[in-house]
C-alpha cells in the first residue's frame, strides 16, 4: 500500500494557500500515521515540523495567498518519509541553507529549522515555469544512519 | 490554541500555551505578553506542559516576549518542556537564551 515508488502517496491535500491550510496540516500527518504506524515518533515530529515550515514561508511569502493553490503529498515506506509540496505561487527565491539567526531575532529560523530535521530539501520550479516544488525526505528508524544532530 | 493565565502575585503570571504554538497562533502569545507587562507584569513564566507543538513563528513569539519583559524589568522563563519541544529549542540554539525550568515554581525562584 503506497510503499512501493511510482504508486499513490499516502496522503493527499490540496487547498489554497491561506493559514487554514496551516491548521489542516496535523490531521493530513495524523492520517498519515495511521496508514504509517512504524514510523517511529521522533521522525514524525521532524517531519512534521519541518513541513510545517516550508508551509508556512508559503504562505508568508505569497504576494496574494488567496489565489495560490497548494497540493500536498505524504508518504511514508519502510525506511523513510518523503512530502512533496507544490504551490502555484511566483517562482521562488530562497536559500535553503541559511544560518540559525542569533538567539536575539525574533523570526527567520524556519528554513534552517527545516534543514535541520530531514535528510533532503530542495526546491525546484514548477513544471511549465510555473509555481514551485519543494522536497522534504528524511531516513526514518532503523535506516537512520546516526542522530541527525546537525545545528 | 488556548492562553491560560494565571496572575501570580502583584508582579507576575504564568501564561500556559494549549495546543499548537505556530504561524496562525503565536500573534496571540505575543498580545497576552504584551498585555501583562503593560499591567506590570513583567516576571513570567511560560509552562509548556500542555504545548502539543510550536514552530519558528511560536518561537518568535517567545523571543519577543522574553525582549518585553527584560525591557519592563522582568524576564521570561520557561517551565514544563516536553522532550520535542526541548530538541526544537536546541536545534535553533534557543536553549541559550530561554533556559528551561523543571516547572513553574523553579523557573519562578531561580536568580
Amino acid at each position: 500500500m503506497g510503499t512501493e515508488r511510482g504508486t499513490a502517496p499516502l496522503v493527499v491535500l490540496s487547498a489554497t494557500a491561506v493559514p487554514p491550510w496551516l491548521d489542516a496540516l496535523p490531521a493530513a500527518f495524523a492520517t498519515l500515521w495511521e496508514r504509517a504506524p512504524w514510523v517511529p515518533a521522533e521522525d514524525r515530529f521532524a517531519v512534521e515540523l519541518a513541513t510545517t515550515e516550508i508551509a508556512a514561508n508559503i504562505v508568508r511569502h505569497s504576494p496574494s495567498p488567496e489565489s495560490v493553490e497548494v497540493h500536498a503529498e505524504l508518504d511514508a515506506d519502510a525506511g523513510r518519509v518523503r512530502v512533496t509540496l507544490r504551490d502555484s505561487a511566483p517562482a521562488a527565491d530562497v536559500d535553503l541553507d541559511p544560518g540559525m539567526p542569533g538567539p536575539d531575532a525574533e523570526s527567520g529560523r524556519g528554513v534552517a529549522l527545516a534543514r535541520s530535521c530531514v535528510d533532503r530539501l530542495e526546491h525546484v520550479p514548477g513544471r511549465g515555469g510555473g509555481g514551485n516544488v519543494w522536497l522534504l525526505e528524511r531516513t526514518t528508524g532503523a535506516a537512520r544512519p546516526v542522530p541527525d544532530d546537525r545545528d | 490554541m488556548r492562553l491560560d493565565v494565571e496572575p501570580l502575585d502583584g508582579t507576575g503570571a504564568i501564561i500556559a500555551p494549549v495546543g499548537r504554538l505556530t504561524l496562525t497562533t503565536a500573534a496571540q502569545l505575543r498580545e497576552a505578553v504584551d498585555d501583562l507587562v503593560a499591567n506590570g507584569r513583567a516576571r513570567l513564566v511560560v509552562d509548556l506542559g500542555r504545548l502539543e507543538f510550536v514552530d519558528s513563528s511560536g518561537l518568535g513569539a517567545l523571543v519577543a516576549g522574553l525582549r518585553s519583559a527584560r525591557a519592563a524589568g522582568g524576564d521570561l522563563r520557561l517551565a514544563n518542556a516536553s522532550p520535542q519541544v526541548a530538541t526544537v529549542l536546541r536545534l535553533t540554539n534557543l536553549d541559550r537564551v530561554l533556559r528551561v525550568h523543571e516547572d513553574a515554581a523553579s523557573a519562578l525562584a531561580d536568580g
